[in-house]
């Protein structure tokens, strides 16, 4: 299969769910009903910062982390919320809408690299989702205090940027558990808050029992929000976030190995049970 | 249409919803599991910020209890109940939809209360043993303690509260008859209840306004009940209040559902969109 053949997969998927995932955006209550999430999670963060510390960062967050400001630390780690969900709902929905929609035997029979095809699928619902992420950043920085300069905004989009490809493989572990189980749903649901609680989006993740910070490091979402954190609260440099960055990069590369090996022989299982299509 | 009718519209949906969940068991993981998590992001959202004897003292000043993971656990517990009457019950109807058979059950001689009683019922049965079995997972969990000194106080108050919360579904379906984002619908309201009816703090935290908001939610109101009984032992002269409130909201909420249903029919009907999603 040719490069050629690789870029016009890519391009024809990528531009095809792009455009399907901004449909969704013609209603104007998918919007809020999109951002209500993050931004409840933030308030019922300001009010435990009320209970704690009369609304302060708490003393002992700041010891532990050393970041200045409990809320932005909070507001960094939701927003990177949609593109966790986006990533776990996208990889499922993948396959369940061409089979839900009668199209999946038709993918499946044209002569195109299933990777090209399963990782632009699930870029396009993250790149939908950015607006998302810009959003709830932008709002919170009204509320929090935030390092804008232009580095700290290059290295956080920087991670960003890193983040979006290392989360593929969330993807495809989940089009892969979708194959054999049906209803990628229920799986995105259950793992949606499990997301949450590992990556240290609400908490810092020494918080955590000791085998949960294990599991926490080996998510890139992990080390994503870390980037972003340390670039936007701290002004830190890409020198200063080589650690985390690596680790962004070899957790995505590590997940995406392991996701695109169990798709592939969930498919081959799923040809060979007949399971192929039922939804 | 006379009560056995109604019986047998519900036998249905209990028969119908039965195939379904043993088709489908990733769900039951899913609501088994998601309570337990949502109890440790609640703990840790605190822990991870305060030592716990600042949280102990904080939590006795706000909700007079020291206890906070027992606070958080019948918290997230009772909302758990409202999650499954809002999707079992709220989304009866577009469930229907999205499988293709809403005509069916339209054209069904049976009243439509009565057919989204039944898949609210389901959701109690269904919802009711995995939502107690992570409750007492997260109680051994997080060495939550709780101390029921009147049983029958207990007994009333988990009854009220899920009876209010399967009102609150048949009033949820009613709007989510008309719109064809039910989906995006029913997860938006999830996050604005969670928040307001104090899952995860003491509604007295919040700033005053808030609070009014707060309390025209029937979920606050269990949520407020049953802490008081399994948390201070407290009889049912110290929650007649909220008793009082849950058995209020829950007629209130039931009659106007069960208009908005009928009229939401009504209005997708001439509209034409019934069947759109």
């Amino acid at each position: 299969m040719s490069i050629e053949t690789y870029a016009r997969t890519f391009r024809g998927t990528y531009v095809l769910n792009l455009k399907s995932q901004f449909r969704f955006y013609t209603w104007a209550g998918w919007l809020v009903a999109e951002l209500i999430g993050p931004f409840m999670l933030f308030a019922s963060a300001w009010v435990i910062a009320r209970i704690v510390a009369g609304g302060g960062t708490p003393p002992r967050f700041l010891e532990a982390t050393g970041y200045p400001d409990y809320l932005a630390f909070v507001l960094l780690g939701l927003a990177f919320n949609g593109l966790a969900q986006t990533a776990l709902e996208g990889g499922g929905n993948a396959v369940y809408e061409e089979e839900s929609a009668g199209t999946w035997d038709l993918v499946a029979l044209t002569p195109m690299n299933r990777f090209v095809w399963m990782f632009s699928k699930t870029l396009a619902g993250l790149t939908a989702m950015l607006l998302d992420t810009a959003i709830v950043v932008a709002v919170g920085a009204m509320f929090v205090s935030l390092v804008l300069t232009p580095s700290s905004v290059l290295v956080a989009l920087a991670g960003l940027v890193l983040t979006l490809f290392a989360l593929q493989g969330f993807g495809f572990l989940m089009a892969a558990a979708g194959l054999i189980w049906k209803q990628p749903f229920a799986l995105a649901i259950l793992l949606a808050p499990i997301v949450i609680l590992l990556s240290g989006m609400m908490f810092p993740i020494s918080a955590l029992p000791g085998w949960a910070q294990v599991v926490s490091m080996a998510f890139p979402l992990t080390h994503g929000i870390e980037v972003a954190r340390g670039a936007l609260l701290l002004g830190l440099g890409f020198a200063e976030l080589a650690g985390p960055f690596t680790m962004l990069a070899l957790t995505g590369a590590a997940h995406m190995a392991v996701g695109y090996t169990a798709f592939r022989i969930m498919e081959r299982r799923a040809l060979a049970s007949g399971k192929l299509g039922r939804y | 249409m006379t009560t056995t009718a109604w019986g047998r519209s519900i036998r249905a949906a209990l028969y119908k919803n039965w195939r379904l969940s043993i088709t489908y068991p990733t769900w039951l993981l899913q609501r088994l599991l998601s309570p337990l998590v949502w109890v440790a992001i609640a703990v840790y959202a605190y822990t991870g910020v305060a030592d716990p004897a600042r949280i102990a003292e904080a939590f006795a000043e706000a909700a007079g209890t020291t206890g906070f993971t027992g606070f958080l656990i019948l918290g997230q517990t009772l909302f758990s109940f409202f999650l499954g009457m809002n999707w079992r019950g709220g989304m009866a109807i577009q469930r229907e939809r999205w499988y293709g058979t809403l005509e069916i059950v339209m054209l069904a001689p049976t009243s439509r209360v009565a057919f989204i009683l039944g898949e609210s019922v389901y959701g109690l049965l269904d919802s009711g043993w995995t939502v107690l079995l992570a409750m007492v997972i997260a109680m051994f969990a997080f060495d939550a303690r709780f101390t029921v000194a009147h049983p029958e106080a207990a007994l009333l108050a988990v009854l009220l509260a899920l009876l209010a919360m399967v009102a609150l579904g048949v009033f949820f379906s009613g709007f989510y008859l008309l719109t064809r984002s039910a989906g995006p619908l029913s997860s938006a309201v999830q996050a604005p209840i969670r928040f307001l009816a104090g899952v995860q703090f003491p509604v007295s935290a919040l700033p005053t306004q808030i609070q009014y908001a707060s309390f025209a939610i029937p979920v606050t109101y269990g949520i407020a009940a049953v802490r008081r009984v399994f948390l201070a032992g407290g009889d049912i002269a110290a929650v007649s209040g909220e008793l009082l409130a849950l058995a209020l909201s829950t007629v209130v909420f039931f009659a106007i559902g069960a208009y908005l249903i009928g009229r939401m029919e009504k209005e997708a009907k001439r509209r034409g969109t019934l069947h759109v999603y």
